[in-house]
Formats: C-alpha cells, structure tokens, sequence
C-alpha cells in the first residue's frame, strides 16, 4: 500500500515529466492535468487491488499515455504525439533575449527535422531523448520488441539525418522521405 | 563482420546511450578510422544533440493543480480512513482484499447494537412514514403489503430490494438495498429507547469509511450526512428520522455485501454500473438457490418488505430523482404481483427468517480473479464449471461469468468453498507466474489442470530464414524474434499425403526425448492434399512491391523482380496479375493483366526502381482494394506484399490495415507477405500476414525465392483449408505434464477450437506443418502398463475454402505407440526434435535443461546420416549450430 508520504514523493518525482508527456498529446494544459491525475488515481487502484509495478515512473508513463490516446479518440481527434508543442509559447522567467532567439531556432530547426517523422518514430524519439527512457521501458511503453524499438528510433534518426543534410546543404532540398 | 551499414545502427544506439561498454569502444576505434562513418556519427550526433535541446527545452507545467492533487490524495485517502492499529488487528495475515471483510464484519456489529436501541421507534416510523409515501404512488403495494411487512417483512426485504436492484438505476445501487442489517436488526430486537440523532451521527459516519471501495462514495456522503441532520431537526415529521434510519441500514448493508464482491479486484473498476451488474448477479443467484429451498420460497416473501424502503426513501427529500424514483417503484410493484399469493408465508415470524436466513440458507459469496483465461481454459462458463468440478467444487455455470475481454472471472460459491476457491485461483496464478520463470528450465503445464492445448496453425518461416541470416552474419537473433514453430516449419519432414477425399493426413509419433531424460517428445505431423481438380482454378494475384530507397540495399528489389518473374512462371495463362508500386502514393502498373501477356508484364515490371519512400500502409490498402476487385468467385485471390519493412507505417496506422486486411480475408482474399532483407519491422509483418491468413515468408537469396515461387509454390499460394486449428488433449492419467513448443502467438482457448468464428491459419496444397510437445508421463508407469490407455488424442479442425464447410477429424496416441528409445523413432521425427531444440536455444539462452548446441548437434547428425543426408536444409541446420559453436 501507499503510505501519504510515499504517495507525495511519487507525485512530486513524476508529475512534471507525466505533464511533459501528456502536454505533448493533449493540447489543452487542463486536459493534461486530468491525464496525469487520472494516471496517478489508476496507479493507486491498481497498488490496493494488489497489482505489483516493477517500476511505477514507466507504470505512470504507459498508463498517461493510454489515457491521452484514448481521450484523443473519443474525441476522434488525430492520434498524434507533437514534438513541436512547448516551443512556440512565450517562455516565462529571466530568459535573455538570445536565449530566446536562439530556442526560436531550435525550434523552427527541429520543426524541419521531424518533419517525415510517423507517430511511432515520434514517441520513441520523445521517449528517448526527452525522457531518457531506456529501448527497455520504451519497449514496454509502447508495447513494442526491445530490438524494434533501437530498430526504428534508428530509422527515425536517419530520417532526421536526411532532413538535417538537406537544411546543410545548399540545395535546401525538401527532406523528410526515408 | 560488421559492416559500415550496421554500425550506423550501432551509433543509434551508442547516442542513446544503450550499447555496452565494449561495443562502445569498438565502435569509437571504428570510427576513429573510417571517413565515412566519421561523418555519419557527426552528423547523427548533430541531429540528436538539435532534437535533445529542443524536445528538452520545450516548457510544459511542471505541477498539476491543486485540484487535481486533492483528487488523487482522495483516492488514495479511501483507504486510510479506518485506523491503522484496528486494520492490522482485523486483516492479520490476510491480503488486501480481506480487509473488506473483516471491516464490513465489523459494521454490521455496529449495527447491530444500533438497530437493536432504534428498532421499537423505527417500527412506529416506519409505519408512517410508508403511509405519507405511499400515498401518492403506492396505494396498490400499501394494500397488500402494509401488515405483512411490519410483522414479517424483515427478513424478506432482501428479495424485494433484489428485484428493485436489478431494475434501479446503477447510480443508486446503493440505496434500496438492507437485508442484513433488517434482519440483525430483527433479531436484537431490545426495547432500547434513544434519541436517534447521536446514533445516525454515528453510523453514518462509519458508513463512508468502510464503504470507500465503492465509486459512488461521494453521494452517498452527501446523502448519510444528510441523516442526522435530518434527525436532528426536532420539528421534523415523524416520517423523516424513519426515512433516515432506514437509510443508514441500506447504506450499510451494500457494504456487507459488496465488500466480498469486491474484495478481489476492489476498484479495479469501479465504474456503477459494474458494481450494479454484480449486485445484480449475486441478488438474483441468490434468489435463485433460495427458490431452490423448501424451507422458504424468497420470491414470495417478497411483497412484505419491499414498499417499506422505498416510501421511505422517497420521502427523504431531493434525495432520489423522479424517474429514479419511479423505477424502484416499478420494480417494488412487479415483486408484488409475483408474490402476491403468497402473504400466508409472509405472515411467519421474524424470528423464523432470522433462522433461515442465517442457518438454512446459505450465503453465496462472489469472488472475482483476474487470470489468463486462455491459458486455462475458462473462457466460457461452461468450460470453468468443468474445471471447477474437477476440482471437487461444484459451481453451476450461471454463477460464473467470465470476462474475456478483461481476463476475468467472476463466480459465486457457497460459504466453506471459499477458502478452497481461493486457494485454487492463487494456485493458478502461482502457475501462470511460473511459467515466466526459466529458472528450473522451460516451464510446463500440468495436465490436471490443463488437459487440452488448443492452437491455430502457423505455416509462417520467416523466423528462421531471419535467425539463419543473422548467424551467418556472426550475430544471435534477438530471443524474442525466434518463433520455434516457424524454425520447425521451416524443413520439410515428408510426411505421406492423405488419401483422397481427406484434406489432411495426420501422423502422431513419440519417443524419449534426447535431451531431456524422463521426457518424451510428441511430434504431431500434418499433411495437407496436394492439389487435386482445384489445380485448374484460376486465380487473382495481386502484388505490391514497397519501392523504397532501401530497397535498392542488397539487391532487395531485385530478388522482388525475380519472384514476380518466377509467380508470372507459375500462373496459367488464364490467371492475371495486378502490379502495384510503392511510393508516396502507390502507382498501379499493371490491373488484371493475364499472364499469358508476358511482354507488358515485363515491361512493367522493368519499370520498378526503389528511391523516395513509401507509404506501406497506403499501398497495402489500395493492393487489397485491387484485390477485391479482381476477386473472382471460385478462383484463388492473393495478395503478394513484397517489402523490406522500412517503410513509413506507424503504429497509428497499423489498426486500420489489419482491418482492411481481415475483412478481405473474409470476402477470400489472402496473403502472402514477403520480408526481404531482414531489418523491417518483422513484428507487424507477422501480424498481417496472421490477420489475413497468410504466410509470413523471408527471402535473403534467389535460391529461397527459386523455392518459394517454383517448388513450394502450391503449398505456398494455393490454399486447401481454412482456419485451421488443432487440439491436443492429454490423458491425465498417462500424462504428468507437458509444454508445447513454440506457437506462443496462436494459442487459442478450448472453446475456441469448435467456435468458427474463431479465425485461424491458412494451410496451402501439399503442405506439411508440425507442432512438438514436450511430456513427462505420469509418475511410477511404465509405458507397458498403459499400452493400450491413450497418451492423447489429436483433433484438425477446419474449413474447406470453396463452400466453408467446417470438417474435424480426430486421432489417437496409445500406450503402445510410444517408441522405445529415441534411436527407434524415424528421422524426420528426429530432425523435427533437433530443430525444435535449436530454437529454443536461441529462444531460451538463459534456460537451464535446454541442450547445447554440441548435443544438438550430435543429435542432428542421425538424421542427417541417414535420410536426409541429402537434404539441403538439414546440410545448412549443421553449418548454422557449427557457425554457433
């Protein structure tokens, strides 16, 4: 069982990268919250019906995501991840003003980049390299081979490579293809 | 080696921080040297360091809002209202689930002593507050039913509240429901006078506490909040602390029961109406074994008590809804008329129900367990009441259900059966988590409590074509991708075809195993027809060819090139052929073209060239509409999907091809999915070529392709039989234990087997699949003394593709079919058992008991001495366990 303190620890540590997570299917912040919030109540269900979670954080991720995937079908809203969400809103805080050109950049750099991208190569690539996910828990997230998962984060990096040769080069041409 | 390609792979995974200390230093050296791979490292670093600072650097909230943290401190708060000291003390050594039990135990002590001090006023009230009620809609049940429930009605309350709950809307599931607490209530029936309002405060809250388990919580908070207020108010009708009092009961009472209902899955899902369906199901199952009894007929008791609770409850105000309302009342009326002959029965003392109830008639208790159902067999309630029964517990179907969607089960047992009920299911998850442990070697079921296997066929190869490429190559298949039954599809065992009019032969052969002393291998071989006067039909062919950039890579177009060269070879000049490009969008070359018209098919076919990308999934679809277009009735209709597997096919899309793919199935189309190269997305591969019946197939040279579209051409893409499955069932008696090997992916439940519309696998002409059991016979038996007792009795079921017909046959293994030693078993049996071997080996490293690749080989080399000295694939099977060594 969950003890109050325990619990508290466990939102505290993951309630920032679970919103991350949600925020980038959902696009609503209120919506996020309620995913994460309804991952958080399913997880203590499941602790009380006597469930046993190796690792809750990957727990709360795969379930977040389910909620997100679900609620975006209900609504038969496309079922897509978006890397690019996050970037465009105004950034609060002390950022100097080339800190925030330059996150511009990165942003419209990154728009191009992930542009040929599907819906699985998104979320591997979220998973990956935003969260820090091992091809372990990515696999179990997403329900796919631990192999596949490298298999296809590869392909996803390929695609990128090819999109980032092509902003390099001169030519500009359009990338994006495999 | 490993070559420039793979190691561009090999850098994904070192950014990523996945690959091991050693490979990363291999690597880095690598690169150190290489230009080229100098560059792609720089330029995947590039890449991953833009995605990492930018992904990263995206602001989301960092914290939920306070509204969402009380909701989830709620959640958990639920259970930690009673305090802990008491829970320990009432839970002891039991899990979770008890303390629902033992909390309701302990309420209905509580109750008990207050309906014991309140019952004299509340009979007076109750009496009341019915009239006020009942006047407006009631005057019927008021007529027949006022005596009878003040003198009688206590302990059949229950059964007019029963039939309420089924009708009553979930939401309210909760109210209209007391039978425990009226009749305790009864029974302690001490002339107590005190003021109402102390004690409701009391009870009611306890209520909330011990019923958190149940969703609807925050009404009834509401609502038993609202009772000693209401109490209290001294200038209230004497209707109202009736209404109260009678409320706290109800609130209480579904506790009790639904404590037990829910003690094994509590919230899992705690959704009302769930709640309401199990109520539903315990109240009428109830009902029903009471009906049973001859001591008391429950039905008609039922008039007696039900309109008491409902007047009161509607004059409890704004509480209930009118339609709310007007359902119980619906329901109360239709307990009446059922058992309006009956009010003599009635009439009996309480006391008498009191007795039957508590003594002669026993509570069923529910209990739900989460399970692999498949795995056991307990899909349907037919097939759990079996088991159960031969478990020595004697559950009737209809007080089981199962839930497959949720691998659920749901069953009602008598009080005494609990505890062997819940022992049995806890042995069975034990089981189930067993069979994930390697620990003591492959695990393996028992056949008491699993006699029957049950699986579709899979005449798939690709694993091993796949796992064969990677040995060569140096490196292991990843575990998970070895799927022993295609490795032991993969040779051929040349079993003898059957006798015409019959579909399939079936050969059963058992021997001692070579590997494992103590076990046997059962190797059960099946043959399909070779084509007969179907020869003659014509057939569709429709072939997509994933024309991406990665194709150009090893020659992958060009072997797709020649398969459709070597199909075209095949085809009567009658059969046509419909080509299909890749690309962003696909490209239609060539639309029901006949393949006597080699030139334009030549031609078209000259114009496939891989660059750009291709969208898998649009191609897949629009091969299949072709398909369907060309389908022609009584012909064969095949959909040819050649690809390397990396083509733009998302998981998002992956539903809406596997349902294109399987309602063509139904409308004749199948398929053929051809993997070429070997770095694809194997997984979803399987998958489409399972959906639709199909064959997986993997093709990494020209002489595979050679077979496929020359030698095992029929067998390949000409179909005998559909949804094709197989039982196994084992003789309990003969048989101790056994495993199946492989077919992980298609097991199907007993009840599948003679459910057709439960889809299974395709099996082409002259075809010959085989499935391997490994078994322990029963202790202290030697074969000879069962010789003529069934080991285990094999059963084919299937479909005739022309007119669906369904067919099943059945054959036997005896006693005395079993080879005495392994050297007196045939060849092919021998291949079969060294293939199966070997790809558990790749399958289960880690496993002990599994033999080595030298005993594997050592045993390989009888057949290949023999029989097969000639045979190419066994010859290859001895170079890929010595490239292992």
């Amino acid at each position: 069982m969950l003890e109050p303190s325990a619990l508290t620890e466990l939102v505290r540590s993951n309630e920032a990268q679970l919103l991350r997570c949600a925020s980038r299917y959902l696009r609503e912040p209120q919506d996020a919250r309620d995913a994460v919030q309804e991952a958080f109540i399913r997880l203590i269900k499941a602790l009380r019906a006597g469930q046993e979670i190796d690792s809750p954080p990957a727990w709360l991720c795969r379930v977040t995501r389910n909620i997100c995937l679900d609620f975006l079908k209900s609504k038969r809203l496309k079922v897509e991840l978006s890397l690019e969400a996050g970037m465009d809103a105004p950034q609060e805080g002390a950022e100097s003003p080339d800190g925030e050109a330059s996150k511009k950049d990165d942003a419209e750099m990154l728009k191009r980049l992930v542009e040929g991208l599907d819906g699985r190569e998104r979320e591997i690539l979220s998973l990956k390299v935003e969260h820090g996910k091992s091809y372990k828990e990515i696999a179990s997230i997403l329900d796919l081979s631990v192999s596949n998962v490298g298999f296809i984060l590869h392909g996803a990096m390929k695609k990128m490579q090819k999109a980032y040769k092509g902003i390099e080069g001169a030519d500009g041409a359009k990338a994006g293809s495999l | 080696m490993t070559d420039c390609k793979d190691r561009a792979m090999l850098m994904t995974d070192f950014l990523a921080g996945e690959l091991d200390e050693a490979a990363s230093k291999e690597l880095l050296s690598h690169i150190e040297s290489c230009e080229s791979c100098r560059k792609e490292f720089e330029e995947l670093k590039a890449v991953w360091s833009i995605a990492e600072t930018s992904l990263k650097g995206a602001k989301f909230e960092s914290s939920l809002a306070p509204a969402n943290y009380e909701a989830i401190f709620a959640e958990a708060a639920r259970k930690e209202e009673v305090p802990k000291g008491w829970r320990r003390l009432l839970t002891k050594s039991y899990g979770v689930g008890k303390e629902w039990e033992m909390l309701a135990a302990v309420a209905v002590v509580v109750l008990v002593v207050l309906a014991g001090m309140m019952l004299p006023a509340l009979n007076s009230s109750r009496e009341k507050a019915r009239r006020i009620a009942c006047a407006s809609n009631l005057r019927l049940v008021n007529a027949l039913g006022n005596e009878q429930s003040d003198k009688g009605g206590f302990g059949a309350g229950g059964a007019g509240q029963a039939v309420a709950l089924c009708e009553a809307p979930a939401s309210q599931m909760a109210l209209p429901e007391a039978p425990a607490a009226e009749f305790i209530m009864k029974e302690e029936a001490v002339p107590l006078k005190k003021s109402f309002g102390g004690h409701h405060a009391l009870a009611a809250s306890q209520a909330p506490s011990s019923r958190d388990g149940l969703k609807r919580a925050e009404d009834e908070i509401s609502a038993s909040n609202a009772a000693p207020q209401v109490a209290a108010a001294p200038a209230a009708p004497a209707a109202k602390p009736a209404g109260s009092a009678l409320k706290l009961d109800k609130q209480d009472a579904p506790m009790h029961q639904m404590a037990h209902l829910d003690r094994k899955e509590e919230e899992s899902k705690p959704s009302g109406s769930d709640v309401a369906r199990k109520l539903a199901m315990a109240d009428s199952s109830r009902m029903k074994d009471r009906a049973s009894d001859e001591t008391m007929d429950f039905a008609k008791q039922a008039p007696a008590a039900a309109p008491v609770p409902i007047p009161a409850e509607s004059s409890m105000a704004g509480s209930i809804s009118p339609a709310e309302a007007k359902g119980r009342v619906r329901s109360a009326l239709k307990a009446n008329e059922k058992a309006s002959d009956a009010s003599a029965k009635a009439k009996e003392g309480a006391k008498s129900y009191v007795d039957t109830d508590a003594e002669s008639e026993p509570q069923l208790k529910s209990f739900s367990f989460n399970l692999n159902l498949k795995l056991w067999d307990l899909t349907t309630a037919s097939d759990a009441s079996k088991f159960l029964k031969g478990k020595g517990l004697n559950v009737p179907e209809n007080l089981i259900k199962v839930d497959k969607a949720s691998n659920k089960i749901i069953l009602q047992v008598r009080p005494g059966d609990e505890e062997r009920l819940e022992k049995l299911f806890e042995d069975l998850r034990r089981r189930e988590d067993d069979l994930g442990s390697f620990r003591n070697g492959i695990p393996m079921l028992e056949t008491a409590m699993k006699p029957v296997s049950t699986f579709s066929i899979d005449v798939d190869t690709a694993s091993y074509t796949l796992a064969r490429k990677l040995i060569l190559e140096g490196r292991r298949p990843e575990p998970d991708t070895v799927r022993p039954e295609e490795f032991i599809n993969y040779f051929d065992y040349n079993y003898k075809s059957p006798e015409p009019p019959a579909v399939f032969s079936v050969k059963l052969e058992a021997a001692p195993s070579p590997f494992r002393p103590g076990s046997y291998e059962l190797v059960v071989g099946v043959q399909s027809r070779k084509l007969g006067p179907d020869a003659n039909k014509p057939s569709s062919f429709t072939v997509f060819i994933d024309s991406s950039g990665s194709m150009a890579q090893r020659g992958r177009m060009d072997l797709a090139k020649k398969c459709v060269e070597l199909l075209q070879g095949q085809m009567k000049a009658s059969d046509t052929l419909t080509l299909i490009a890749g690309g962003p969008e696909p490209e239609i070359l060539l639309d029901r073209v006949p393949a006597k018209a080699k030139t334009v098919i030549d031609r078209a076919v000259a114009k496939l060239s891989p660059g750009g990308s291709t969208n898998l999934e649009k191609g897949v679809v629009t091969a299949y509409q072709m398909a369907l277009r060309a389908c022609r009735p009584g012909s064969f209709n095949r959909v040819i999907v050649f690809t390397d597997g990396i083509a733009e096919l998302g998981a998002r899309n992956s539903d809406a091809i596997l349902a294109q793919v399987s309602s063509a199935r139904a409308r004749g189309v199948s398929n053929t999915i051809v993997g070429l190269g070997g770095d694809g997305d194997e997984k979803l591969l399987e998958k489409l070529a399972d959906d639709g019946d199909g064959q997986f197939i993997f093709l990494d040279s020209e002489e595979e392709a050679q077979t496929a579209f020359t030698e095992s051409f029929a067998a390949k893409f000409r179909e005998v039989a559909r949804d094709v499955k197989i039982q196994v069932e084992f003789n309990p008696e003969s048989v101790a234990r056994y495993r199946q090997v492989g077919y992980q992916n298609r097991q199907l439940a007993k009840a599948d087997f003679r459910n057709d519309k439960v889809d299974a696998g395709e099996v082409g002409a002259g075809q010959g699949v085989t499935a391997l059991y490994e078994m322990k016979l029963a202790a202290k038996r030697d074969p000879q003394e069962f010789r003529e007792n069934p080991i285990a009795v094999v059963r084919i079921r299937y479909k005739l593709p022309e007119t669906l017909e369904v067919q099943e046959r059945e054959f036997v293994l005896k006693g005395s079919d079993l080879r005495p030693s392994f050297e007196a078993a045939p060849d092919n049996f021998k291949l079969a058992c060294s293939v199966a071997e070997f790809a558990e080996l790749l399958r289960y490293p880690e496993a002990p008991g599994v033999a080595n690749v030298g005993r594997i080989g050592d045993i390989l080399a009888q057949p290949a001495s023999g029989v097969y000295s000639n045979d190419q694939k066994a010859m290859e099977l001895r170079r890929l366990l010595s490239a292992l060594h």
